[in-house]
């Protein structure tokens, strides 16, 4: 196990006007719990407003949790900050626009002090040829990067950290289906390389077919079944991911 | 530069105006406080490219080093105001609740007095010498940044390249510093490039009540309001410190239109 997630609960305020009356509240997850084993895949599926994304956020620790906790194994995740990393969905809006990726690259080795400085250079080409970019990369801006490419380099980026857990939230959904396919391809076999463990969000059954090893069906902040990936896709127990299943086909 | 002619313009102008301050002590033709009772008000001529004031001073001179102090009132005085508007705006756009709230009332409060009376009142007490004056003019005027700043670091600090950055743990202080002020800086400087120009401005105004950068030491606006009793009779000690004010107000606002195209 590298982490343990109790009873996730998170509620979101609606507020209004200049004094920021309550104009209501919702409830982005409810009582979400499950248990993460290393070296695994753990596919979290459901329809767009369920939750996924508030999940991931929680479990980076980039919005705090209305209650529940989360317990992670110290044998495997000892510096979070390091440990732990996220790939957004929106490849256009998860680099800074301002900075090559050069310096994009060198924030992770910088702020953990993982190399020398001198070596910098030698390491940001390594990362880029290891996600299927070349050196000439370095020097340029993120607009001159199609999707595809800026999902790459931000793959790179997380890695430079030498993550032990990785969350995925919807990181292909936004790109054509060849490069979905050529990046899937890429998130195998780094996870062979690194001894990583996955968490992969997407409301794509196929996908997660094809990368998980348990799934987590999530519904209106949820958790409505949790199985592992053969169990689910050969006889679902619950009506609503029957009929994901049914509008994936 | 091509396609957009106001930045040029504007940089030409500002240039210009720099290059002539930096270089006041070579290029001035005469003594700029040269005291000549043979030589006052004595309309342009070749001695004199600009004439004389009324106590025989080179016109041509005081505005040369006139332009020096005219000029890093404005930058030191913007500098300080946006120096306080990004530490400020940053900082309420970033943390957000109680010290957004503190910063912003605090902001509300300052705009809502008149920034030319808080100035008067404050340089009525303090002796108005040219720091005194800069810092003034800077202390009233950070509240214009400080919202820009504030407004662009709301919006941008939940876009996802500032949460992958904390994910990897960057400090508050390297996310606001390194990521967001970058992000954030376009507006402010078209902001700041006017807000030279209004302290320039603002510097006359003050040398027109007797309160701005005082004689003998020139400064473009106290040359000016010096020329006021000589009004009807020498045309030039009016006319061209006036003039050399309106171009450098207007190469700060091509410059600012000019930024406002390139951020776009
Ligand atoms: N910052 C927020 N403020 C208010 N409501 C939010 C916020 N973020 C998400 N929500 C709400 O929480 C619910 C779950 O959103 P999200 O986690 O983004 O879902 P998913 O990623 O599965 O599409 C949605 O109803 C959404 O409107
Ligand atoms: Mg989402």
């Amino acid at each position: 196990m590298i982490l343990e997630a109790r009873d996730i609960s998170k509620e979101f305020k609606i507020e209004q006007g200049m004094f920021k009356s309550e104009a209501g509240r919702t409830l982005a997850l409810d009582k979400v719990s499950f248990v993460l084993d290393e070296f695994t895949t753990l596919g979290v599926v459901g329809e767009s407003g369920s939750g996924k994304t508030t999940l991931a956020k929680i479990l980076l620790g980039l919005v705090p949790a209305s209650s529940g906790e989360i317990v992670f194994n110290d044998k495997f995740i000892k510096d979070f900050r390091k440990d732990v990393q996220i790939i957004f969905q929106n490849p256009y809006n998860s680099l800074d626009p301002k900075m090559r990726i050069k310096d994009a690259l060198y924030e992770p080795l910088l702020i953990h002090n993982i190399l020398p400085r001198r070596s910098f250079r030698l390491k940001a080409t390594e990362l880029l040829n290891r996600v299927g970019l070349d050196e000439s990369a370095l020097e340029r801006y993120p607009v001159q990067f199609s999707g595809g490419q800026r999902q790459r380099i931000c793959i790179a980026r997380a890695i430079a950290c030498e993550p032990k857990l990785l969350v995925l939230d919807e990181p292909i959904s936004s790109l054509d289906l060849t490069i979905q396919a050529k990046l899937l391809e890429l998130f195998l076999e780094l996870k062979r390389e690194f001894n990583l463990t996955y968490i992969f969000i997407s409301h794509n059954l196929c996908v997660i077919k094809y990368i998980a090893d348990k799934v987590m069906v999530m519904h209106q902040g949820r958790v409505i079944e949790e199985a592992s990936s053969s169990e689910i896709f050969a006889s679902p127990s619950q009506e609503y991911t029957r009929e994901l299943l049914e509008a994936a086909k | 530069m091509k396609n957009n002619p106001y930045l040029f313009w504007g940089l030409a102008i500002i240039v210009f105006f720099s290059g002539v301050a930096l270089l006041a002590p070579w290029i001035s033709p005469h003594d700029p406080t040269l005291i000549d009772g043979q030589n006052l008000l004595m309309p342009p001529s070749l001695k004199y490219w600009l004439g004389t004031d009324g106590l025989g001073r080179d016109l041509l001179s005081r505005m040369i080093f006139g332009a020096r102090i005219s000029l890093s009132v404005g930058i030191i005085a913007v500098g300080i105001s946006i120096f306080l508007g990004l530490l400020l705006g940053s900082c309420a756009g970033f943390y957000g609740k109680t010290v957004d709230s503190l910063v912003m009332r605090f902001a509300d409060i300052m705009l809502c007095i008149p920034t030319f009376f808080l100035i008067l009142a404050v340089i009525a007490m303090v002796e108005p010498s040219i720091y005194n004056i800069m810092i003034v003019i800077g202390l009233t005027s950070w509240m214009g940044p400080a919202r820009l700043i504030r407004g662009e670091i709301l919006s941008l600090k939940e876009r996802e390249f500032i949460q992958a950055e904390r994910a990897l743990g960057a400090t508050d202080a390297r996310i606001i510093i390194r990521h967001l002020i970058p992000n954030a800086a376009g507006p402010v400087l078209v902001n700041a490039t006017l807000g030279i120009a209004g302290a320039i401005l603002l510097e006359s105004s003050l040398s027109f009540l007797g309160l701005g950068v005082q004689p003998p030491i020139p400064s473009w606006g106290n040359i000016l309001i010096e020329s006021k009793s000589t009004l009807g009779i020498a045309w030039w000690i009016t006319l061209f410190p006036g003039l050399a004010i309106l171009v450098t107000i207007l190469g700060f606002n091509f410059i600012s239109e000019g930024l406002k195209k390139i951020i776009g």
